[in-house]
């Protein structure tokens, strides 16, 4: 990326959502779990979301992380309309694009550590020498370059949650989706976690939202967002 | 109507605009790789090997039934190949223009104990007759056999003539064949596989001379036939036969001539050699019936057997494939049920809906193939025996191999198909929330 793309890109949020709406229909009534989301978010953004539970932060990362669509509002990223775009181009868009990390880590037990952060260039179409190198390289990164060749079983939690993140950086994402990435870890490990978070976020300019119930995950964070009642509202920037 | 048909038009036209937004992304995306994909073809292939060992028991009735059935099919495939190659080289081994009349036994018992098939009629076929070029007639009875005072049990023992060495195609290995000028004499040739048990039982290594017992006589042996292969136009087993001269058989016996083989002249049509015969006999004893067999007959029945052998097979083949394909289909639908959270997480990771249907499609095809696989040994192990048991000469025959992987193939993807639709039709938003 030259210097006139990465201006052009400042100037332009990476991800701006208008007014998203989803309802899902509970028996004869329909629900609406976002009432008009608004969400503009930068390069190099760390965002925390809270809520309590039902409030529609589950649904809101799903639309965010293309795995939900929503039912009317305007959803770009990095200035194209994603709404209604054909499935298969989701999934694409999904492994470009994005980076998930998940709460329970969510590792395939029958792979590796190395095979499972590969999985994303595997999906891109990478050989598999080329997916070598660059999970190596990922692991390495996470401080993980010893333990490529076990499987999550054999890895602490802490262990498969780096793994994990390794996994979500691997394709070089635009933006990082946490959901509850410190749930599952005790306190310690948890804090370990969002320190790593933070610094690749400073360090790389990564973007990453995270969803979180951990007061101490959102003090992490710049900016703070409040959802209530399927309404997003920014509780203002943080230390940072 | 015109409202209705204008309502797709316009929604196709938004969803192209909204796609060829996609588009730059996704062609931007494609450029990245090759997009063929490979390393995750490989990884798939490697995880349903693993895979396929969790669910033991589900897995192997659904091996057992799909190389049951691939079993059959191969099996089936194998036994008709053999079976056809089997009747040319009879045809071979006696030729089209052999041709084999015998007394037809009429309901009415009194009418048959009047008309026999009389020597004299039959020295006068090749002499009244365009087609027949020469006769052998015969009959056959079985007795019990002795030699060197061991029992050997019930035997086949034919009289013959001496035209039956050409007309019935055998050959001597030791001595002579029988002769017309043995007539009444108690002389005997004995087939191949006799004379190996003579010889295992303790008696002369060189047979000719050699008194044995049959049916309570004496009689000498004068000649020891060579190995030969049954035949269908051949009334009896040459290898498990005692040949007497005919005259000493219709006395001892007190038998008249059951059969008659003939041989058609060169270039003789053989349908028109049967009515020949036929008419004949219609002529020299109105009273009798004969019916004449000719290669064609023959190979008919050996089809006729083998179509049988083929639909028991076909059967088998069918019903196991069926409850093959079904234990396939439970164990699919199992594995995509308990990995409904992988699922997910591959589709997150970027997995399009056609991957994650691709994965559990290999996987399907390599649990079929692995019971194709045995399935084809077990198949080529069975046409065999049916081969023996049918005393058809063995072939094996890549086609039935071919025809054995193609099935397992078929059923890996048919049966298959319904649970990697299914995988690939979850929301991964529900699979990710599975358990």
């Amino acid at each position: 990326m030259d210097e006139g793309t990465r201006a052009r890109g400042r100037a332009r949020p990476l991800l701006r959502l208008r007014g998203i709406r989803k309802s899902y229909a509970v028996g004869p009534v329909r629900a609406e779990v976002l009432r008009g989301v608004n969400l503009a978010v930068k390069r190099g953004d760390l965002i925390s979301i809270m809520g309590p539970s039902g409030c529609g932060k589950s649904t809101l990362m799903n639309v965010i992380g293309l795995l939900d669509s929503p039912t009317s509002g305007s959803y770009r990223i990095a200035g194209d309309e994603v709404a209604g775009v054909a499935d298969d181009d989701l999934s694409a868009i999904r492994n470009a694009r994005i980076g998930f990390v998940f709460q329970s880590f969510n590792l395939l037990p029958r792979l590796t550590a190395a095979d499972n952060v590969g999985l994303p260039l595997a999906y891109r179409g990478l050989d598999a020498k080329d997916i070598q190198e660059r999970a190596a390289a990922s692991l390495q990164r996470l401080g993980m370059e010893d333990k490529a060749g076990s499987r999550p079983n054999e890895l602490s939690g802490g262990q498969q949650q780096r793994v994990a993140i390794a996994r979500a950086l691997v394709g070089e994402p635009d933006i990082i989706l946490a959901d509850e990435p410190t749930g599952a870890l005790d306190a310690r490990t948890g804090e370990e976690i969002m320190g790593l978070l933070a610094r690749l976020n400073a360090e790389r300019e990564l973007t990453v939202i995270i969803v979180t119930h951990d007061f101490a995950v959102d003090r992490v964070c710049r900016r703070r967002m409040r959802i209530r009642q399927g309404v997003l509202r920014e509780e203002g920037q943080g230390a940072g | 109507m015109n409202r209705l048909e204008s309502i797709p038009v316009a929604g196709d036209r938004l969803r192209r605009q909204i796609q060829s937004k996609a588009g730059a992304l996704r062609e931007a995306i494609r450029t990245l790789g090759d997009g063929k994909r490979k390393a995750v073809l490989k990884a798939n292939v490697l995880e349903a090997l693993v895979s396929l060992g969790v669910n033991r028991q589900r897995t192997a009735l659904a091996l057992v039934g799909i190389s049951l059935g691939v079993a059959a099919v191969t099996a089936m495939v194998s036994v008709g190949v053999t079976a056809k190659a089997e009747s040319l080289k009879r045809l071979k081994d006696l030729g089209t223009d052999t041709l084999v009349a015998r007394k037809y036994a009429p309901p009415s018992a009194r009418q048959r104990a009047r008309a026999d098939i009389k020597l004299r009629d039959v020295a006068a076929l090749p002499l009244e007759t365009e087609t027949v070029a020469a006769v052998a007639p015969g009959l056959q009875v079985f007795g019990p056999f002795s030699y060197a005072g061991r029992s050997f049990g019930n035997k086949s023992i034919v009289g013959v003539t001496g035209a039956a060495a050409d007309v019935n195609k055998l050959a001597v290995a030791e001595g002579r064949f029988v002769s017309d000028l043995d007539a009444h004499r108690h002389y005997c040739v004995v087939g191949h596989d006799i004379a190996e048990s003579m010889r295992a039982g303790g008696g002369a290594k060189r047979l000719v001379g050699e008194r044995l017992a049959m049916a309570g006589r004496i009689c000498t042996v004068v000649g020891v036939l060579a190995d030969t292969p049954a035949s269908a136009l051949r009334p009896f087993r040459a290898n498990d036969s005692m040949l007497l001269p005919l005259t000493t058989a219709r006395r001892v016996f007190q038998q008249e001539i059951q059969f008659v083989v003939a041989r058609a002249t060169p270039d003789a049509d053989h349908h028109a050699a049967a009515s020949e015969i036929r008419a004949h006999f219609q002529r020299r004893a109105p009273r009798l019936r004969v019916r004449v067999r000719t290669a064609d007959h023959f190979i008919a029945l050996l089809q006729k057997q083998m179509r049988m052998f083929a639909l028991l097979l076909a059967a088998i083949g069918g019903i196991s494939l069926v409850i093959g394909g079904t234990a396939v289909m439970n164990v699919m639908l199992s594995s995509v049920a308990e990995r409904r959270r992988e699922i997910g997480v591959r589709r997150a990771l970027g997995a399009r809906r056609r991957d994650i249907r691709n994965q559990f499609l290999i996987e399907s095809l390599a649990l079929s193939l692995a019971g194709g696989a045995l399935g084809i040994v077990v198949g080529v192990g069975a046409a065999f025996a049916i081969c023996l048991y049918a005393d058809w000469s063995f072939l094996a025959s890549p086609l039935a191999m071919f025809a054995g992987f193609g099935v397992a193939t078929g059923v890996g993807l048919f049966f298959g198909a319904h649970p990697a639709h299914r995988a690939a039709q979850l929301d991964p938003i529900v699979a990710l929330r599975a358990t």
